[in-house]
């Protein structure tokens, strides 16, 4: 007999466990939740240990919204205790955003109980200028790319890969807007650069910069920390990366941007790919072919051409590598944490 | 690390929280479960009515929330209202426009519909998994 009806439906699964990072304390949480009430899955977030009155926010917000109560919960605890409510039984799922120690953690404690689990780790996204790109916008953007949320986004730009032609200019443009980039008290309207989120990250960036520079880098701005209270660090621009400095393969995580120079597009796409990561990528060309080149061989989950790299609520978002795995945002988002129910149903 | 908020313009602990013990771990856990049996049945617009809500309040209370992000994690208030605002358009988003079409997947090419013709004289040929 044949079936009168057959279909697949995405059902929800149940109590799906987030971790989430700092960085955007609200957006990286509602990015999870969102979907995932919508799909009739209930949350359960464990927020870092230094926004806990974001965290307790997003449970309040859902309460106050009307959700049941019980749809949505923030979980106070130490990262230690994270793995014991993944096993149990009542979590179904767990999604995880940030870094890649953290993520490998996690996905062990799920695979261990055969969970599903989506990744969303840390990013070393290249920025390449061809010599058609409209270079006055290319730096503006480059210096919005890289120092939006004081550098501290997985997708910012950290990589600036300029065709050789035009990285004299490129360098000398990006450098001036970088240098005129206003730190301080966050705030303040007239602010464009606050402090880092905490002591560790300042350690990092201080760091990172002492390390390339032993070995030989050169600093086009900031590198110098300021003095008085705050976790501040400076617009920092530099050159002559080589592979041995711990920057050229790690994520700067603040303000920190490195600029590389390439013969052409063969020598850009090799060294934008030549890392672990795989999150975002960013190319300015004005030419159909080369951004065709781009949009094929960058190994990244998203591919930005002559704009900043941002995410959407209409575009999947994600990447590969060790970047992670698993898509948020969209209707991939939502389908993540459901049962891929097939349905036959014979007269 | 401890839970607290430590503004990071000033270096200044602002506000300290203890771990919850694991009973309340426990009760959280059982809650969820219990939640879950239920809320699992709620209809789209009924979840797609409380996401508007949690829009709108994050749309009516934007400076209040943006101040206590960037005393906790230092993002200039420019950044964290605009983080608020984005909040919102996600449970807008989600609320509407994907949510009728998204659950359910019907193919076109239907092998086991009832009119399906069969070539006459054809042996029927079924592979199971």
């Amino acid at each position: 007999m044949g079936a009168v009806d057959a279909y697949a439906a995405w059902q929800p699964l149940g109590p799906v466990l987030a971790v989430m990072p700092w960085n955007f304390p609200l957006w990286q949480a509602m990015r999870f939740a969102a979907p995932a009430l919508m799909a009739g899955n209930v949350g359960l977030l464990k927020h870092a240990s230094n926004v806990p009155q974001c965290a307790l926010f997003m449970q309040e917000l859902f309460e106050r919204a009307g959700f049941p109560a019980g749809c949505f919960q923030t979980l106070l605890i130490g990262a230690a205790r994270v793995e014991a409510v993944i096993r149990d039984d009542r979590v179904v799922a767990v999604t995880l955003t940030g870094s890649g120690p953290a993520g490998q953690a996690v996905a062990a404690a799920a695979g261990a109980a055969i969970k599903k689990s989506v990744l969303e780790l840390g990013g070393s996204d290249p920025f390449i200028v061809m010599p058609s790109a409209d270079l006055a916008r290319a730096a503006v953007v480059a210096t919005t790319a890289r120092t939006l949320n004081n550098g501290q986004s997985c997708i910012a730009a950290k990589r600036f890969i300029a065709h050789a032609e035009v990285a004299d200019e490129f360098e000398r443009r990006f450098v001036a807007e970088m240098s005129a980039l206003v730190v301080g008290d966050p705030m303040d309207a007239a602010t464009t650069i606050g402090p880092l989120a905490n002591t560790q990250q300042q350690r990092d960036m201080v760091d990172l910069v002492a390390d390339a520079v032993a070995k030989g880098a050169t600093v086009l701005c900031g590198g110098v920390v300021p003095e008085g209270p705050g976790c501040y660090y400076p617009p920092t621009v530099l050159s002559g990366i080589t592979p041995e400095m711990r920057i050229h393969t790690e994520e700067a995580f603040g303000p920190v941007a490195t600029v590389y120079r390439v013969a052409d597009i063969d020598e850009a796409i090799e060294l934008a790919n030549a890392t672990e990561f795989g999150l975002g990528a960013n190319a300015w060309t004005e030419d159909a072919a080369e951004r065709a080149r781009f949009v094929r061989d960058l190994e990244a989950g998203m591919v930005f051409v002559n704009g900043n790299t941002t995410s959407y609520n209409e575009l999947p978002f994600g990447g590969i590598k060790t970047s992670g795995y698993g898509r948020e945002l969209t209707a991939h988002g939502i389908r993540e944490f459901c049962n891929l129910k097939s349905v036959w149903v014979g007269a | 690390m401890p839970i607290a908020t430590t503004n990071p313009a000033t270096g200044k602990v602002e506000r300290t929280f203890e771990e919850i013990s694991d009973e309340e771990v426990e009760r959280i856990l059982a809650q969820a479960a219990s939640t879950f049996r239920t809320y699992r049945t709620t209809t789209f617009a009924e979840r797609g009515g409380w996401m508007v809500r949690a829009a709108e309040i994050l749309e009516n209370e934007v400076d209040r929330i943006a101040t206590m992000m960037t005393t906790e994690m230092g993002k200039t208030l420019v950044a964290a209202r605009a983080e608020v605002l984005k909040c919102a358009t996600a449970c807008r988003y989600f609320a509407d426009t994907p949510n009728r079409s998204w659950s359910t997947s019907r193919p076109t090419r239907r092998p086991w519909a009832r009119s399906t013709p069969t070539r006459p004289g054809s042996p029927s040929v079924r592979c199971w998994p």
